[in-house]
């Protein structure tokens, strides 16, 4: 299983590292109960600050997506703690929905690609197939 | 031990070291010829330019042996040539033999760089990693951890119940020497545990490729340090037989004598698994890192940064703050203090 990075992103690599965590999570890739590499091993590879990784998983524990116990590394959490770890009301679920929207609309893109796009992107996370 | 001894002892030395001679020689050609080293040049670059810098790289490789000739005829010169005399040359010379192989690439690859394949040159920026944990126990074989076990424990039973002489000193010397030996495993585990933890990102349009590339070099890597573990834990058991001597000498020198024969082949075998696997890899080229870019010289000091080895412009530095050379510099101390305890 990986997870892809874009040096040129214009997301900090932290939340980069984050948002792919949690879309392998959602496409089922990642499983509950599933270990997750150490801060250090990912660090490593990416070469990048211990922090850099350290802050990542950090937000995916505050969302209660990934559970992080000292000196066993971390784990995927169970949907249900997720659910509960997350909290968010409906307007900041859409609120993310409503920038990429916007970043499509500025882009020029037709209701009808935007619509299609939106709908390929939901199918793949949901089938898993999106690394 | 004879003269002729001494020479097959040599002699066997160099054949020990034939394979590791041949893969240097063609490592820089080992990708085809669109490939030198880890740098995309055009296919007819050895019949220009390439030659020179292949020529200077192999002539390069040769500097190791000089040094051990020389050290070899002086000792001739002097009447030290003992056996002890040649494995203590050969030992340092193979130390600085991978020394001077890394540096030779190193060199030699920058030098290539100026006739690289112009679409080559642009590091790629979407990078992915594994997300599969590496620990010890995942590289661990159990098979060989007991072998190592029943080993050490052979000969620290045979020590303390069937004393090999009635000499205090040379029981001591056999004691110091198991102590030793159980305290090279543990760094030999360390240099595993170090193996491991390094990896790397892979570029994301060839990442299955690569990171079985990877996969494949820390395995067969991990390989090596598990079958020089599994010989270092018999060294006791052969040299309490030794001095016991009789049959048990004899069954000794012959049990390790194939036994270092099947760790040869072994040896050979994961290396020809291995570079079949690397010589089908496509290298990467990587953005350098903000603190590499500002980096001068083989060393430096970055304690944010988790690794050993930093990528620079021309070629790597040693940081000098990473966990493992914290760890290295304190089991050097402790074999040092360890060693005067023990000679004392």
């Amino acid at each position: 299983m990986f997870l892809s990075i874009d040096i040129n992103d214009r997301r900090a690599i932290y939340r980069q590292i984050a948002d792919g965590i949690k879309a392998l999570i959602a496409s089922g890739q990642l499983r509950e109960g599933q270990p997750l590499p150490a801060v250090r091993q990912v660090a490593a590879d990416l070469g990048v600050n211990l922090n850099t990784i350290a802050a990542a998983y950090r937000d995916l524990q505050s969302e209660g997506l990934i559970i992080v116990k000292r000196g066993l590394g971390a784990t995927v959490a169970s949907r249900s703690t997720a659910q509960k770890g997350a909290q968010h009301s409906e307007d900041e679920l859409r609120r993310p929905l409503r920038t990429a929207l916007t970043e499509l609309v500025l882009a020029g893109m037709p209701r009808g690609e935007i619509l299609s796009l939106v709908s390929d992107e939901l199918r793949s996370l949901l089938k898993g197939a999106k690394s | 031990m004879t003269q002729l001894q001494i020479v097959l002892l040599y002699l066997a030395s160099i054949a020990l070291r034939i394979p590791r001679i041949k893969e240097r020689w063609i490592a820089p050609l080992l990708r085809g010829p669109e490939w030198f080293f880890d740098v995309a040049v055009a296919p007819d670059f050895l019949r220009g330019p390439g030659a020179a810098i292949l020529r200077n790289y192999r002539w390069w490789l040769f500097i190791p042996w000089g040094i051990e000739g020389l050290t070899l005829v002086a000792l001739w010169l002097k009447g030290h040539l003992s056996a002890a005399n040649i494995l203590m040359t050969v030992t340092v010379i193979t130390l600085f033999t991978r020394f001077n192989y890394y540096a030779a690439r190193i060199v030699t690859e920058n030098r290539t760089r100026h006739f690289e394949h112009p679409e080559a040159r642009q590091p790629t920026s979407n990078v992915a990693l594994s997300l599969e944990p590496r620990t010890l126990s995942a590289y661990t074989d159990w098979r060989v951890e007991a072998g190592i076990i029943l080993a050490l424990s052979a000969a620290a039973l045979w020590l303390a119940f069937l004393p090999a002489t009635q000499d205090p000193a040379i029981e001591r010397r056999l004691l110091s020497l198991m102590v030793i030996d159980v305290y090279a495993q543990g760094g030999l585990l360390l240099i595993k545990s170090g193996v491991i933890r390094s990896g790397g990102a892979a570029p994301v349009d060839n990442v299955e490729q690569y990171l079985a590339w990877r996969e494949s070099l820390r395995r067969f890597t991990t390989g090596i340090c598990d079958l020089v573990r599994l010989l270092f834990s018999l060294k006791p058991l052969l040299v309490v037989s030794l001095i016991v001597g009789g049959s048990a000498r004899l069954a000794a020198i012959i049990g390790f004598g194939i036994l270092s024969m099947v760790a040869v082949g072994l040896e050979w075998r994961s290396r020809l698994a291995y570079l079949n696997v690397a010589s089908r890899t496509r290298p990467a080229k990587f953005p350098l890192l903000p603190a590499a870019q500002k980096a001068r010289g083989p060393v430096g000091f970055w304690p944010s940064l988790p690794v050993l080895l930093l990528r620079t412009a021309n070629g790597y530095a040693l940081n000098l703050a990473s966990t493992q050379v914290g760890i290295a510099g304190l089991y050097s101390a402790g074999f040092a203090s360890l060693w005067m305890w023990l000679v004392r």
